[in-house]
């Protein structure tokens, strides 16, 4: 694996070719493509974690009184330059205000600027190749004093590096849970189909009358 | 007791608003006109001398209406990609820009709901309300669906109709028109249904010039082969205005709307939107980045027909994706090209001051 710099960065910023690097809107250049990363910024929509009557959210869904993980957020909105207030150990899915679309010869990790990492906010994602989409950041304020962010202020800093082969991100017969999104999306868990069969295990064991 | 029910319909009212008013708006002046009602409703209440029970009821219901879309314009809620473009619309109508307000209901239909007159004038007049309010309502089902919500074009249409009797012009110049499938001699009520058939005409071409065919596409689905009613004309005489206005070709209604909106001083009915070209980026599942307001409003033609044409016979990488997953991929993108638009257009005219 080859770490991107700058001017690889740049070089791919700029192709026409359809396969680049794209990042719309990309603000301020100049300031947000560094030596070895591009910093993005923090996007308009939140999903805020809320308290609810079930005492968790359920991933195993074999209860008949599932309720869906989304039950468990609250949508909100926010305009550019607005601010949005992460309190302490609160959890809020957002995205970048950037759409990206990443080369299929190349993995990107994200992380938390460093600013942000001495408020206690600590974001690690990654975008497998050929992603598309806005990247999704699940912010976590771990200070004891809420912190009010700012939307469209640089939060994160990306880092790209180039695979030895292409990677298909859309493959036949395997949906993609989080194609193309722009906005917030709670776990898709419910989509894994592993899951279902891990219930499937677990129910015939009950009905078998086993116990660890 | 009839007053005692339109009091507390009143008192239901102004803490229904109060809970509103804690909500965040993206236009301010919601707040502030959340707030006017407030005082309105206060004035009520609390008047020394007994205000006609039959004047209260008609400002209850006013406001009724109004909180209606103000409770759907929250941040939270509005459809906002697609109340921008309708904002932007007004500036070439409207000597100030109204307050657009969305109701998310919970059935197929859009409609624009006018402000009564008399409720405007008091409002106005009598208890200070400078704005104007465009109250326009959407299926809630298409809140995150600009291509399915661009029938509030329409609805905005209706609004520019009623604000500047536009369609009773027409009518007063051309006392016989004939609209199609109306020949002879017309009962009253016939009249009025000429009246409501000029009423949609003018909006579906209203539509039309900034969303272009988009409109009949989106309407050809939401509305299939609807024949003639005593409100709407039949779609297929629909289509064909609106082919009319968008290939340049000449067609009578064209003609005496335009006739009717040079003799309101008003600009007359052509295409505000520009082509854009969605094909290459959209092939790529990028967004596109526009370039003016007119752009904003042509990505709404251009993303039908890739729309259309990618769930007839979608191409590589589209063929990989189901059919819901592409129309809701579509959808996402033109959503966001718009927001790109808007995110940098503030980025370089933000008033920037030296601190």
């Amino acid at each position: 694996m080859h770490l991107l710099h700058r001017d690889e960065l740049l070089e791919s910023l700029h192709s026409a070719d359809p396969e680049s690097l794209f990042i719309e809107p990309l603000l301020d250049e100049s300031a947000q493509v560094g030596a070895t990363s591009i910093d993005l910024r923090l996007g308009y929509d939140f999903l805020v974690s809320i308290m609810t009557r079930r005492p968790s959210m359920d991933l195993s869904y074999d209860d008949q009184s599932y309720r869906r993980i989304g039950s468990h957020f609250q949508e909100t909105r926010r305009d550019l330059g607005d601010s949005f207030v992460l309190y302490p150990n609160q959890i809020v899915l957002s995205t970048t205000l950037e759409y990206i679309a990443v080369p299929r010869n190349t993995f990107v990790d994200i992380t938390t600027r460093s600013s942000f990492n001495r408020l206690g906010i600590q974001v690690a994602n990654s975008l497998q190749p050929g992603y598309r989409g806005c990247a999704s950041l699940e912010l976590c304020n771990h200070g004891h004093t809420p912190i009010e962010l700012v939307v469209g202020s640089r939060v994160v800093q990306a880092r790209f590096y180039r695979l030895p082969n292409h990677h298909e991100y859309l493959r036949q017969g395997l949906p993609r849970k989080y194609l193309a999104n722009v906005r917030p999306l709670v776990a898709q868990t419910d989509s894994d189909a592993e899951l279902e069969r891990l219930s499937a295990i677990r129910r015939r064991r009950d009905a078998a009358g086993e116990h660890s | 007791m009839p007053h005692l029910l339109v009091d507390t319909n009143l008192r239901l009212l102004k803490s229904r608003l109060e809970a509103l008013d804690d909500n965040a708006y993206f236009d301010l002046r919601i707040t502030a006109y959340v707030r006017q009602l407030r005082k309105i409703i206060e004035t009520l209440l609390s008047a020394s001398a007994p205000v006609p029970n039959q004047l209260k009821h008609f400002i209850t219901h006013q406001i009724w209406r109004a909180t209606e879309f103000i409770a759907g314009s929250t941040t939270r809620l509005q459809p906002y990609e697609s109340v921008y473009g309708l904002q932007c619309a007004t500036r070439e109508w409207l000597p100030q820009e109204p307050l657009i307000v969305t109701a998310l209901i919970q059935e197929p239909n859009f409609y624009f709901l006018g402000v009564n007159p008399l409720f405007k004038n008091l409002a106005s007049a009598g208890l200070g309300i400078a704005d104007e309010i465009v109250q326009i309502s959407l299926p809630e089902i298409y809140r995150q669906k600009p291509l399915y919500s661009i029938a509030v074009y329409h609805e905005l249409g209706h609004y520019i109709d009623t604000n500047f009797s536009v369609s009773d012009t027409v009518l007063a110049l051309n006392p016989q028109l004939a609209l199609p499938g109306m020949t002879g001699p017309m009962s009253p009520e016939q009249q009025l249904m000429r009246r409501r058939h000029l009423r949609e005409y003018f909006a579906d071409l209203f539509a039309a010039c900034y969303c272009g065919v988009a409109i009949k596409r989106f309407l050809e689905g939401f509305a299939p082969d609807a024949t003639a009613s005593a409100s709407h004309p039949e779609s297929y005489q629909r289509w064909q205005v609106i082919q009319a206005l968008v290939s340049g070709t000449q067609h009578f209604l064209v003609d005496a709307f335009n006739q009717a909106l040079k003799a309101r001083r008003l600009p007359p009915l052509s295409l505000r939107y520009e082509r854009v070209n969605v094909s290459q980026q959209f092939k790529a599942i990028r967004p596109v980045t526009l370039s003016s307001i007119k752009q904003v409003y042509g990505i709404f033609d251009a993303a039908w027909e890739f729309l259309d044409s990618e769930a007839d016979n979608a191409q590589d990488p589209w063929n990989r994706m189901d059919p819901g997953e592409i129309e809701r991929v579509v959808n996402d993108l033109v959503e966001k090209s718009i927001r790109n638009w808007m995110v940098r257009e503030r980025w370089e005219h933000a008033p920037l001051t030296s601190r």
